[in-house]
């Protein structure tokens, strides 16, 4: 690859990095619950588009490839840690093998969405904190809009409960802003 | 009440200000990593094919030290296969076949030997609470570790620390070597029937021939030779003039035997290349009570020197020779990591060298020893082992799994499973 080429491919993700890397870290963390975690992933994910050979330039939408590209490490190093757990030790647990990354501390919202199920945390972290509309979510989960809707309602309503104290609107279409 | 819709709108504007946004330097670090590593892949791999395709024309070793043939590439997509693969530093671990059935070996996995790709033995000690009293039970592969037989042994240890050694010599003969006062013994015919391997007072073996093995008896640090034809062993008339504390467990491409130890507490290394007539020895810097012992490939030999501090062994220097040991240079002198070695050196065949530290960390020398690069993905293992076979990971993450390797460059996870390192009784 030409130096040039490269410095052309670096400029256009840079500038693509200033503008969506808290966006895609706060999507990710949909996904990891885990804030550290979710920042390494994107840097990954931008890390490997820099590796390639023309960048993003073939890409059309280079911000939904990173999402992909990122969901998908945080996928397999899923994957792995479970099968190092369940594989190397089968049915003896001597000895953990993958420690839990070190976790920020979380507010009370984050020890709830933490404790409902990985369905319904992923639909709220995507339209509340990443603002992802109801459309772009069902997009990025690979579900129809209606099953997104039905997961945040669902979801608000496991989340209140685990809050305590919380008023939760009935109408979904109301409260989502897509 | 509260509105749950203020709490999240805050709460996206809490996570959002807590996102840090490193400066992109850091990202294009490490995408010339990333590159770095893909353009090393793609040489090794390259280069491996090169001196497979090399070695598998010249057969630099000989007749029946002929190194096994490498096991089948890794698959480097997990989810292709029906086990996990861990690939790091051009280093790959094949983990269980999940869909086969692990041996459940009672007791604590202590030892094993591979004589050819496919047939390899274990031993385990299954030792009373607090490790005193253990029957001991002995498993034998003819698939290349995926299937075992396994049968209790008349011996028994009186603990955990006086469990004998196994030794395998070929698809037969076995010889279990007390690490106590008690009495060697022989089986020829798979571990079925066993007999004591003392050899008659004063006799002495004048050479070890082709099928023989070298042993060292570590109650009287002299070396011994392990005669398939015969069973039995008997000590080597002409010792070589140290200290012995280790023996390699095969001869070297040129048909040498190597043995290591100290003269004095000096490390030192020596090698017989007439069937154990003469040595010739070679000493090596190192702090007193340090010891060496050596790994070969080839032409190319490396001395490893090392002392014990408690239960660890620490590395102090590696010294290499490119002329079968003719002339050593050192390459490895401390200051950095691996500060320790657990087990042997390995070579690989693509001239990089493989090390374990005793917590179990992988290291990898693209430099002959003189600099280590350091795995952070694989898992941990215990003593990498040269065996007659090939390759042996001990203790895999402490959990009782051994794996196997033809080349040192390929793992695969044995099925089997005794208690791992922690465990001292049943």
């Amino acid at each position: 690859m030409r130096a040039a080429d490269r410095h052309g491919a670096e400029q256009g993700l840079g500038e693509l990095y200033h503008a969506c890397y808290r966006r895609l870290v706060a999507q990710l963390f949909a996904f990891t619950t885990d804030l550290t975690e979710a920042q390494d992933v994107v840097q990954e994910a931008f890390a490997r588009a820099l590796a390639r050979p023309r960048g993003l330039a073939d890409v059309e939408n280079p911000e939904a490839w990173l999402r992909t590209v990122a969901i998908n490490v945080v996928r397999r190093r899923w994957r792995r840690r479970k099968l190092l757990d369940t594989i190397l030790l089968r049915d003896r647990p001597t000895a953990r093998i993958v420690e839990p990354g070190p976790e920020p501390e979380r507010a009370d919202l984050r020890d709830a969405l933490a404790g409902i199920s990985r369905q319904f945390r992923e639909v709220i972290v995507l339209h509340y904190l990443a603002d992802l509309p109801v459309e772009e979510v069902g997009r990025v989960l690979e579900i129809p809009t209606g099953t997104v809707k039905s997961r945040l309602s669902r979801g608000r309503a496991a989340l209140a409960t685990r809050l305590g104290g919380y008023r939760v609107d009935e109408d979904i279409e109301e409260v989502t802003r897509a | 009440m509260r509105s749950l819709d203020d709490r999240l709108a805050a709460s996206r504007t809490e996570l959002l200000g807590e996102i840090e946004q490193p400066g992109l330097d850091r990202i294009t670090g490490r995408a010339a990593r990333l590159r770095r590593r893909r353009r090393t892949a793609r040489a090794t791999a390259a280069a491996g094919l090169v001196l497979v395709a090399v070695l598998a024309v010249l057969r630099p070793w000989s007749g029946h030290l002929s190194a096994p043939p490498a096991p089948p590439a890794a698959t480097p997509n997990p989810s292709s296969t029906n086990y996990m693969v861990f690939t790091d530093l051009g280093v790959t671990l094949n983990g269980l076949n999940v869909d086969l059935a692990v041996a459940d070996i009672p007791g604590a996995l202590r030892d094993v030997e591979f004589t050819g790709p496919d047939h390899g033995w274990l031993l385990t000690a299954d030792c009373t609470e607090g490790g005193w009293g253990c029957r001991l039970i002995l498993g034998e592969t003819a698939d290349g570790g995926v299937t075992w037989h396994t049968r209790a042994l008349p011996d028994r240890a009186s603990s955990l620390a006086t469990v004998p050694d196994l030794i395998a010599l070929d698809d037969h003969t076995l010889l279990l070597d007390p690490t106590d006062d008690g009495t060697a013994t022989i089986s020829a015919d798979g571990g079925a029937t066993w007999r004591p391997a003392t050899a008659a007072p004063g006799a002495t073996v004048a050479k070890v021939d082709p099928g023989d093995r070298l042993v060292l008896n570590a109650r009287t640090a002299e070396v011994e030779v392990f005669s398939g034809r015969y069973a039995a062993r008997g000590k080597l008339a002409n010792q070589p003039a140290m200290t012995v504390r280790w023996v390699a467990a095969t001869a070297s491409a040129d048909g040498g035997w190597w043995v290591g130890g100290d003269v004095d507490g000096h490390p030192a290394v020596a090698v017989t290349r007439d069937r154990g007539a003469t040595w010739q020895r070679t000493d090596l810097s190192g702090p007193s009570s340090a010891w060496a012992q050596v790994s070969t490939l080839g032409a190319h030999a490396y001395a490893v020197v090392m002392s014990q501090d408690e239960a660890r062994t620490v590395l102090h220097a590696i010294y290499h020779s490119p002329t079968t040991g003719a002339a050593f240079a050192q390459t490895w002198r401390g200051g950095g990591d691996p500060v320790t070695i657990a087990g042997e050196l390995v070579p690989l065949l693509d001239g990089r060298l493989l090390l374990a530290d005793a917590g179990g960390i992988w290291y990898v020398s693209e430099t002959d020893g003189a600099t280590f690069q350091r795995s952070n993905d694989m898992p941990r293992f215990g003593r990498l082992v040269r065996t007659p076979g090939g390759y042996v990971a001990l203790d895999v993450v402490a959990t009782g799994y051994a794996a196997y390797s033809a080349d040192g460059s390929t793992w695969r996870k044995l099925q089997a499973h005794g208690c791992g390192s922690h465990c001292t009784g049943g």
